[in-house]
């Protein structure tokens, strides 16, 4: 099984709306905190936990880092998008575990 | 059957209330995650992995019981994470019991022992600890060595506090019907109610997708389990799911019929698949487009789905659906020695 190389660090160009859609499924599909630029210049940087991209205005919705509370954002206020935090599920797979049993078993520790 | 007479009425006069109102979507267990953290990493397993502050946050009671009264399934699982590390876990819990829910309380039991002094013996109340197998199989499918001895000695603990107890095991691909026979064996031994399996699934967010059973290898799988069945063995699984696991009926998912709730809100459109939230129950049985969903529907994601929490509740609801479904499952509860 090969492990799907992780998204971390990803800065994606946002340049036309099939980008920004495509980013934003990514960025709730991703593991970690995202850094959002909003187009008014502030930031805003948490894990991404919901999405409706059908909505007649598609939002986001996320849980920042530094804050508890759950808010909004609005698609079409999105400037930028910075996979910024770790990716939690990066070299978490079975494959990956197996191989370091096996290590631990070549090594006579289980 | 390892399910008490009591709680099988509360099921059955709660499908049968819904049938006669003509509610067609219904919930029959709320999986409620009052947390994500856990003192375990299984490699299995995708629930955990979030950044830490989403770890460290807790559901309050308050909104435990918001969300069980929204809901009112008349049971309640109560997944997680591991739930005992909830620093309410005792309160939401006896939140629950004042409530008449029946509740499984899911753990990999390594609090177990420490925690249950706190707790008082209830019949609504059962403790649901998960082992998947015998001593190798389980320690290595939680990647630590030891926890298979722990979860044993805390069964015997609650068993003997006179704890309702159930045990929960996912089955992976490649697992030995043999081994298995010898740990129900086990399981029966030290005074479970019931076992409970379900075969793995590839869950979009899980981190195995190469372990996990495809379709007929699970029906295969569990036609070798069943084979030559003890009535020692107890399984806390409807008659009519068990003859769906072994190819022998056939089933459509439930999907809604164990509704997910956690720090998110309510997760859609089911506890396995994570498609985004909505903040009230009934957004999530109107405003899901539930034919997307289920073998069906052709959504890759369900194509080999088998797991109970979306077919549990179709064979419950089969079973009390129609004379022809009761039939059905006595048949099947006779054909196994129930």
């Amino acid at each position: 099984m090969t492990e799907e190389k992780s998204l971390e660090k990803w800065v994606p160009s946002l340049a036309g709306r099939d980008e920004l859609y495509d980013a934003l499924n990514k960025a709730f599909e991703y593991r970690g905190d995202i850094t959002i630029t909003l187009k008014d210049g502030s930031k805003v940087t948490g894990y991404i936990f919901n999405r409706d991209a059908d909505a007649s205005e598609p939002y986001i919705d996320l849980y920042p880092a530094d804050r508890d509370e759950k808010i909004k954002v609005l698609y079409k206020d999105v400037a930028a998008l910075n996979f910024s935090g770790i990716d939690t599920a990066s070299g978490k797979s079975w494959a990956a575990w197996i191989a370091k049993y096996k290590a631990k078993e070549q090594a006579g520790t289980v | 059957m390892a399910v008490p007479v009591s709680q099988m009425w509360t099921v059955a006069s709660y499908v049968l209330g819904q049938k006669f109102r003509g509610i067609k979507r219904y919930p029959l267990v709320l999986m409620l995650e009052p947390l994500f953290r856990c003192n375990l990493a299984c490699a299995g397993c995708g629930k955990i992995q979030y950044p830490g502050h989403i770890l460290r946050k807790n559901l309050t009671p308050e909104q435990c019981f918001a969300a069980v009264d929204e809901c009112g399934a008349p049971m309640v699982s109560i997944p997680g994470g591991e739930p005992l590390m909830h620093p309410q876990i005792v309160e939401i819990v006896e939140g629950l019991v004042k409530r008449k829910k029946y509740i499984y309380l899911c753990t990999n039991a390594i609090l177990l022992e420490e925690k249950l002094p706190q707790f008082k013996p209830s019949k609504y109340l059962t403790f649901s600890i998960h082992m998947d197998g015998p001593k190798k199989e389980h320690d290595f499918a939680v990647c630590k060595e030891g926890v298979y001895d722990i979860a044993v000695s805390a069964i015997k603990a609650a068993v003997k506090g006179g704890f309702r107890v159930t045990t929960n095991t996912t089955l992976f691909d490649g697992s030995d019907p043999e081994h298995f026979h010898r740990f129900f064996d086990d399981m029966m031994a030290l005074g479970v109610e019931g076992m409970m399996l379900s075969p793995g699934y590839s869950y979009q967010k899980a981190p195995d997708q190469e372990h996990f059973l495809h379709r007929q290898k699970t029906m295969t799988l569990f036609q070798g389990l069943l084979k030559g069945r003890k009535k020692s063995w107890k399984f806390n699984l409807s008659p009519l799911f068990l003859e769906f696991l072994q190819g022998k009926v056939e089933f459509e998912c439930t999907p809604w019929g164990n509704p997910t709730y956690n720090i998110f809100g309510w997760q859609k459109p089911c506890y396995l698949l994570q498609e985004g939230y909505v903040q009230t129950f009934k957004e999530l049985i109107d405003d899901t487009k539930w034919e997307n969903y289920g073998q069906r529907s052709g959504n890759e994601k369900c194509k080999d789905c088998m797991v109970h929490c979306g077919y549990e509740p179709t064979a419950v609801n089969e079973t009390f659906g129609s004379f022809r479904g009761m039939a059905k499952t006595i048949g099947a509860a006779l054909a196994h020695g129930l």
